[in-house]
């Protein structure tokens, strides 16, 4: 993530209106520092998916901001956000969520391709992330010959 | 996301399969039926373009021969002889008929061609002689032979009784066939002596036939003269004119065929991958990337599809004619231009819909178990 800096200011999400209103996430507030691991623990249907999906700029809140090194998340119009995620987010899904057309090698790349990297030197970056993880022999593989453990290895994006 | 258009695309091969063979389907569909209207068109005019004669000279207003009756007063060969330029003339007397062979009956152009003219005989022989004799007649081998005759036996046409002493090749079409008897046989069963239907003009060597056409229509009255190229288009352009309604309703036919097929193997190739351009959204890819993946499937289809129907419509110009002898094929770079057309039109159309899913796909759906 680099130096970026996540602040979390009194962040609400409601869903539905009037007596089918659910408030899934109600006034949360945290800051996230550089190189700091943050757990989110609750049980389920507490909310913890919706935080992360509004942290990640997948979701809008009903209410509060989100603060990336400064800029205010929850201002942002809507055709800022892939370029937000593509750059200072990454996701490790509770599904696999892989391409399931492509090989490991171009499931790692595909991000850093996204983001403008030519496909060479994303497939080289991606090449040694996977290496590095102990994954060399199984660069080619289609995600359905990997298990599951493998398979969310991969979801780990090769970045610019 | 190109490279990921070929990979949804390839993955599924019985989706390929039914993507790619039905815009086949349906672009062979236009590019043969285009392809048999031009082979006629063309085995229409054979016999203009074969005569051997430069201009051909009908009666004034008339510049067909199908479906076309000409009559000029047989003074006119003189008159056209004379006109500069013209190096030879000679009649020609026609009708459209039926000529019986054995139990057979064939819808003809029976032509009546003197027995010495230089022009307007049958082009091509297999047997006998192109100059039919008193009571002689040249009949289309293809014909012949279906109907079990051969060089010696008696055919009907006109009326009257004619022996085959010549058979010809190359002069049936999908429409009619060809034969051919002495103008003075015509002419006697007709009752049309002292009148012709065209004359054949063959123009001095270095000497333009538009312009020999242009002389003979300013010095010979109630004639109308033209070359031998713009009277063989005209003829072309009357088949062209009559098969106009069917071509636009089978056209219609094929594009609706290949703009359903690709449409709903591209929108169902979108469908089935949902989640993962859900994912691909969440992990920062913008609309258009993915809709670049989108129309690169159905362009991909669409190439695929043109190409193999182009190569099976080439393989059907060769075989037809060899199953079928009266059918010809002929693909024309305009009708190839005009299916590129077509499949570039049902491609663009057949990603709306797609796109449309795609755009309204919410990025947050990659958290929501499946």
């Amino acid at each position: 993530m680099g130096t970026a800096t996540l602040e979390v200011s009194h962040v609400t999400k409601r869903y539905g209106v009037g007596a089918t209103e659910v408030v899934a996430v109600r006034d949360v507030s945290l800051d996230v520092a550089p190189g700091e691991l943050v757990l989110i623990m609750g049980p389920s249907g507490s909310g913890k998916s919706t935080l992360l999906m509004m942290l990640g700029a997948l979701l809008k809140p009903s209410g509060g901001t989100i603060r990336l090194n400064g800029e205010v998340l929850t201002a942002l119009a809507e055709n800022r956000l892939p370029d937000i995620r593509l750059h200072h987010f990454g996701f490790i899904f509770q599904d696999f969520n892989l391409l399931s057309a492509f090989t490991a090698l171009e499931n790692v790349a595909i991000v850093a391709e996204m983001g403008g990297v030519k496909r060479r030197d994303a497939r080289a970056k991606a090449t040694a992330l996977l290496t590095s993880l102990g994954m060399s022999q199984r660069l080619h593989f289609l995600p359905e010959k990997l298990s599951g453990g493998r398979s969310n290895v991969w979801r780990l994006p090769a970045r610019s | 996301m190109v490279r990921l258009a070929l990979h949804n695309l390839f993955q599924n091969k019985v989706r390929l399969l039914i993507s790619v063979g039905g815009v086949t389907l349906a672009l062979t569909l236009i590019l043969v039926l285009d392809a048999v209207f031009a082979g006629s068109g063309s085995q229409l005019a054979a016999y203009i373009d074969r005569s051997g004669a430069d201009v051909w000279v009908a009666q004034s207003g008339v510049r067909t021969l199908h479906m076309s009756s000409s009559s000029l007063p047989a003074a006119a060969v003189d008159q056209v002889r004379a006109v500069p330029g013209v190096e030879n003339a000679s009649a020609i007397l026609y009708v459209t008929s039926i000529v019986t062979m054995g139990n057979e009956r064939y819808l003809a152009y029976v032509f009546g061609v003197p027995q010495d003219a230089p022009m307007g005989k049958p082009w091509r022989m297999v047997a006998g002689t192109a100059t039919p004799v008193t009571g002689g007649i040249v009949v289309d081998r293809g014909l012949a032979a279906e109907a079990g005759i051969g060089i010696g036996d008696q055919v009907t046409t006109l009326g009257a009784d004619f022996t085959v002493v010549g058979l010809s090749a190359g002069t049936t079409t999908i429409t009619n066939t060809s034969a051919f008897i002495r103008l003075d046989d015509f002419a006697g069963l007709r009752g049309t002596s002292g009148t012709v239907s065209y004359i054949l003009v063959k123009v001095q060597r270095g000497t333009s036939a538009a312009v020999v056409a242009s002389r003979i229509n300013a010095e010979v009255s109630g004639v109308t003269a033209q070359s031998r190229q713009s009277f063989a288009r005209q003829e072309r352009k009357l088949v062209s004119d009559m098969s106009t309604d069917v071509l636009t309703v089978m056209n219609l036919a094929g594009f609706v065929t290949g703009l359903a097929v690709v449409a709903l193997t591209v929108y169902t190739t979108t469908l089935a991958r949902r989640a993962e351009y859900g994912l691909l959204k969440a992990l920062g890819a913008r609309n258009r990337q993915l809709y670049r993946t989108v129309i690169a499937q159905s362009a991909v289809s669409i190439a695929v599809g043109f190409s193999l129907a182009l190569v099976v419509t080439l393989i059907l110009t060769v075989a037809v004619p060899v199953v079928a002898p009266t059918l010809a094929l002929q693909v024309r770079s305009g009708s190839l231009l005009r299916v590129a057309g077509f499949a570039l039109i049902i491609g663009g159309l057949a990603a709306v819909l797609p796109i449309k899913q795609i755009a309204g796909l919410d990025p947050a759906m990659v958290f929501r178990r499946k």
